[in-house]
């Protein structure tokens, strides 16, 4: 089993918004997808999901409908809203320029400076 | 923003589907994720118990999850409301008594605002009242007649109208009575003769028909009506046929043509003008000849305006000013130039009431803290007994904020209850003031609890949730543990109240010794106006207005109609008297003269109350006449001109001699032949000026009012009048019969209201207040039974005991008599308007208040003293 990475703060949104953005999910859906890209090395806390979840619907950054499961069960499906794509975007560029940027410091060497 | 709000809406309306779509969720991923263990191999009930672990404590979870849609913070807050509703419930003595309390402080407060919303600040119904004015003409230096009898003389109107730019544009009308006959039934109704602009000045238009316009008021046109709408009703049967139906105004006919929106009813009822019903019921053309237009020398109408849009009040007055300025003298005998008055709609029509209101509004607002601070007295109590609870919840974690929230919705609790009561309350007592005034107040009849008194009663509510509950809030959140604790531990003496709670109660204590202080100022200021020499003795005498038309423009026609009318009056059974006078006493009319006195020089400085009556109109009305003789029908046209003259005339200009036999220049020279008594004819409370009466045969008039003293009851007498009446000329009606009691009645109809108003506020305040001072001696003693247990058992006496409870009353009363009247004694002349031959300070008032607050703050004091003395010594020790 590889190493398991806490996640970084603030950073559950965004994959919440990339997992679904994939397809609609159930939110034991989300955990599993976020999981199987990852190739399991992101930790996610199940307790954490939830209130994410329901913090993206209430912005209005997905939205929720009643379906049926995979073994037939009664889910809650949750899918990207036009709003969610947007911000999903702009979150994923701003995650690239901080990624970049913080790279860039931490490659930096004594003579590069 | 809309879908968050539709977020929380839903999470906060369709709290119990959201909760159950939660829980599913939830379920669903532990099972799910139980499934997924098992095929990994687990053992299944292992398999569920590892999924539940990983997910974490669901209550928490959705806990996260309610606070992420924002739907906490109602919840919680309508969770404090029910825990501190069961609360309340537990405690239903002490929450009955908030709630009464509150119910009667925002009752009253409602009911007062609702009139002061009604008089002063609904608008009146007229198009952008704001703009409208009274425009005046008064001459300087005259006293005793108010601005509103100084209408501009006809002439001056005309050349306002021509010459002003400010005002859109000008209108005069009269206030009259008028003999209307519809199918051979006379009545009287309020008309107004109206000149051309009077409509559009107002801006109302007819319901049904038209207004009257500029073609209606040329010479030779103008025999057309406009109708109230109550006439139309009442008369019409509210037929649409109403239009081009014939009426006789004055025995000539006048054909329909408009009818106006129920409401409207101007002049009548306006408060500043003469007024001879309360409403206005027929308007009809104003025809002016080119003479009537140019006259100088008459005043017969009142004048209104309509400010062009834009333009201040000040711009007009200065604008009207500057025209008047060049005007000479009006009326032959004045030599000083008018000068103009502008005045605003709200403030001539209800300025008047605006003082006492604004009183009034005072004084509830002190019945409203009175009741606040009795409600937070109960609330400091019952915190002194939660401490312990409020410690453990602050032990196990509550913030202070969340103690002061919860203690603060018990409170809103109890005012929301308080609140809705108090509306009730508030409907019916609407109902029971509108019901004491007659008259005085104008638009109060329109006094009803509307929108934007029910948004009122409702901020009143909240603000008394506030303000009596915030304080014990405070307090009762301001815990230690290891106070409470310690006290609890230890028995025995123990504080009595908090230093707070006492504080509190005298405050009370002192708004409420204002607050009777001013209503006994009232009733005292009252009890002298009802006693006061009104100068007729006779209130049983009845009196009815007849006004004669133009058939009768003669005054030798006016004089024999009147004299056949009450020499057939006098020989009708149980008549006693029967006499006409041109203004009865205090029924409202009025009449001035600037006369010459022999022997004086002519002062235009001072007016004379001026009368025209018949023979025997002083026995009628009970008028003693000290010197000479009564007018007899021998002072008739044509004989010897005389006079009568009041006392203080007499005295004034013949001070230590007879004034009989000298002569008086009014309408010629007169001889004095008898002097009266002074009558109070304007008003009771005001000393009436220098009056005199010439005899109706020798100066005719057509407007009388006949007075008659008769052992038969009123409704008789008036029936045998009308009958008369009718068989003289069928087209004359009268006004309705009063006696001369209901004219006192009414004439000190305002002052009643203000004592009413103000005692009923005093006694629920001294109620009030005297309820929190037994609910905290009661407290007291509660507190102390283990102290007070402890002394009997050790011997004190039953009447120690008592005293030492009553003389901590006694300390909380006193003090609050100190305080309350030396409040009083600063506040109280801010009411000298209101009162009559009592000064602000007056000593028996201050004494009466405090022995009567001595007697009943003794006995609320009393019944806790006396529950203190019947403590078991050994019940009490084991008390805790």
């Amino acid at each position: 089993m590889p190493k398991r990475l806490d996640l970084l703060q603030g950073t559950l949104d965004l994959l919440i918004l990339k997992a679904v953005s994939l397809g609609p999910l159930h939110g034991y859906g989300v955990l599993l997808r976020i999981q199987q890209i990852s190739a399991d090395r992101l930790q996610i806390q199940q307790g954490s999901l939830y209130p994410a979840l329901y913090r993206l619907e209430h912005q209005g950054w997905i939205a929720s409908r009643w379906g049926e499961s995979e073994n037939r069960r009664k889910a809650k499906y949750y899918r990207l809203t036009p709003a969610g794509r947007r911000a999903l975007q702009a979150e994923t560029a701003y995650w690239d320029e901080m990624a970049g940027a913080i790279t860039t410091v931490l490659r930096a060497t004594a003579e590069g400076v | 923003m809309l879908r968050r709000f539709h977020s929380w809406l839903r999470a906060t309306l369709q709290r119990r589907t959201v909760e159950r779509e939660m829980e599913d969720e939830f379920r669903f991923h532990v099972d799910a994720y139980a499934e997924e263990l098992k095929r990994r191999g687990l053992e299944p009930g292992e398999a569920e118990r590892q999924a539940r672990v990983e997910f974490g404590r669901v209550a928490q979870t959705k806990e996260a999850c309610r606070e992420a849609r924002g739907a906490d913070l109602l919840h919680s807050l309508l969770t404090d409301a029910g825990y501190g509703l069961r609360l309340l419930r537990r405690t239903p003595g002490s929450s009955g008594l908030a709630v009464v309390t509150l119910a009667l402080g925002i009752g009253a407060t409602t009911a007062v605002f609702s009139l002061v919303n009604a008089v002063l600040l609904r608008d009146l119904p007229y198009h952008d009242p704001e703009r409208l004015v009274f425009l005046y003409e008064p001459i300087p230096g005259i006293p005793g007649v108010p601005l509103e009898a100084w209408a501009p003389v006809n002439g001056d109107f005309f050349t306002w109208q021509k010459e002003s730019r400010s005002l859109a544009s000008m209108a005069m009308f009269t206030t009259d009575g008028l003999n209307a006959s519809l199918a051979d039934s006379a009545f009287r109704a309020g008309g107004s003769r109206v000149t051309a602009g009077f409509f559009r000045v107002l801006g109302v238009a007819a319901e049904l028909g038209r207004t009257l316009d500029d073609a209606d008021t040329q010479p030779g046109h103008g025999r057309v009506a406009v109708i109230s709408h109550a006439l139309w009703k009442s008369r019409f049967g509210g037929q649409r046929s109403v239009l081009e139906k014939e009426i006789l105004l004055n025995a000539r006919p006048f054909r329909v043509v408009g009818v106006m929106p129920p409401g409207f009813a101007f002049p009548h009822g306006a408060e500043n003008l003469e007024t001879a019903g309360k409403s206005t019921d027929i308007w009809v053309p104003w025809v002016m000849t080119a003479e009537d237009r140019a006259t100088r020398s008459d005043n017969p109408g009142n004048a209104i305006g309509r400010l062009r849009r834009g333009v201040p009040l000040s711009q007009a007055q200065a604008e009207i000013s500057a025209i008047t300025a060049r005007f000479d003298p009006p009326f032959q005998q004045v030599s000083v130039k008018p000068q103009s008055a502008v005045r605003g709609f709200d403030e001539q029509i209800t300025g008047g009431s605006r003082r006492p209101l604004l009183i009034f509004m005072a004084a509830v607002v002190l019945v409203l803290l009175i009741a606040c601070s009795n409600v937070a007295g109960l609330g400091l109590a019952r915190a002194g007994g939660r401490a312990q609870e409020m410690s453990v919840r602050a032990a196990l974690g509550a913030s202070r904020f969340r103690l002061v929230r919860q203690l603060l919705a018990e409170s809103l609790g109890v005012a929301v209850v308080g609140g809705v009561l108090g509306t009730g309350l508030a409907f019916w007592m609407v109902r029971i003031l509108v019901g004491w005034q007659s008259a005085n107040i104008p638009r109060m009849e329109e006094t009803s609890i509307d929108g934007r008194v029910l948004w009122f009663t409702a901020g009143v509510s909240l603000a008394t949730a506030v303000l009596s509950g915030l304080l014990p809030a405070w307090t009762g959140s301001r815990c230690s543990l290891h106070e409470v604790m310690k006290a609890a531990g230890s028995r025995g003496v123990r504080g009595g109240t908090s230093r707070l709670h006492r504080a509190l109660i005298v405050a009370e204590l002192a708004l409420t010794i204002v607050l009777l202080t001013g209503s006994g100022l009232l009733i005292h200021s009252f009890l002298k106006l009802r006693s006061v020499d009104k100068g007729f003795q006779s209130l049983t005498t009845v009196t009815a207005g007849v006004r004669l038309d133009r058939r009768y423009n003669q005054g030798p026609r006016q004089s024999e109609f009147f004299h056949t009318l009450l020499a057939r009056l006098r020989a009708v059974p149980g008549v006693q008297e029967a006499a006409a006078v041109d203004h009865v006493p205090l029924g409202g009319g009025e009449s001035i003269s600037l006369i010459e006195v022999e022997g004086h020089p002519f002062d235009e400085k001072t007016s004379f109350e001026s009368r025209l009556v018949t023979p025997r109109y002083f026995a009628a009305m009970g008028i003693p006449v000290l010197e000479g003789r009564d007018f007899d029908d021998s002072d008739a046209a044509g004989r010897a001109p005389v006079i009568i003259v009041s006392r203080s005339f007499a005295r004034r200009y013949f001070p230590g001699r007879t004034a009989l036999g000298r002569h008086v220049h009014a309408t010629g020279w007169r001889t004095i032949v008898g002097v009266v008594a002074d009558v109070r004819m304007r008003e009771l409370g005001a000393t009436p000026p220098m009056q005199i009466y010439s005899p109706m045969w020798q100066m005719p008039t057509g407007a009388v009012a006949i007075v008659v003293r008769s052992a038969a009851p009123p409704g008789q007498t008036a029936a045998a009048l009308r009958g008369l009446l009718r068989n003289a000329d069928a087209a004359l009606a009268m006004d309705d019969l009063r006696s001369m009691e209901q004219l006192v009645s009414d004439a000190s109809a305002e002052r009643r209201f203000q004592t009413l108003l103000l005692t009923a506020f005093g006694a629920i305040s001294l109620f009030l207040s005297l309820l929190g001072l037994y609910a905290l001696m009661t407290y007291m003693v509660q507190r102390r039974t283990s102290e007070i247990g402890i002394r009997m058992a050790l011997g004190a006496q039953r009447s120690a005991v008592m005293g030492l409870v009553l003389r901590q009353g006694a300390t909380l009363w006193l003090a609050g008599i100190a305080l309350g009247s030396a409040g009083a004694w600063s506040v109280t002349r801010w009411m000298s308007t209101l009162l009559f031959e009592v000064r602000p300070t007056d000593p028996i008032t201050f004494v009466g208040v405090v022995l009567l607050f001595c007697v009943v703050a003794l006995l609320a004091c009393s019944l806790p003293a006396r529950r203190a003395t019947e403590v078991d010594p050994t019940i009490s020790l084991r008390y805790e």
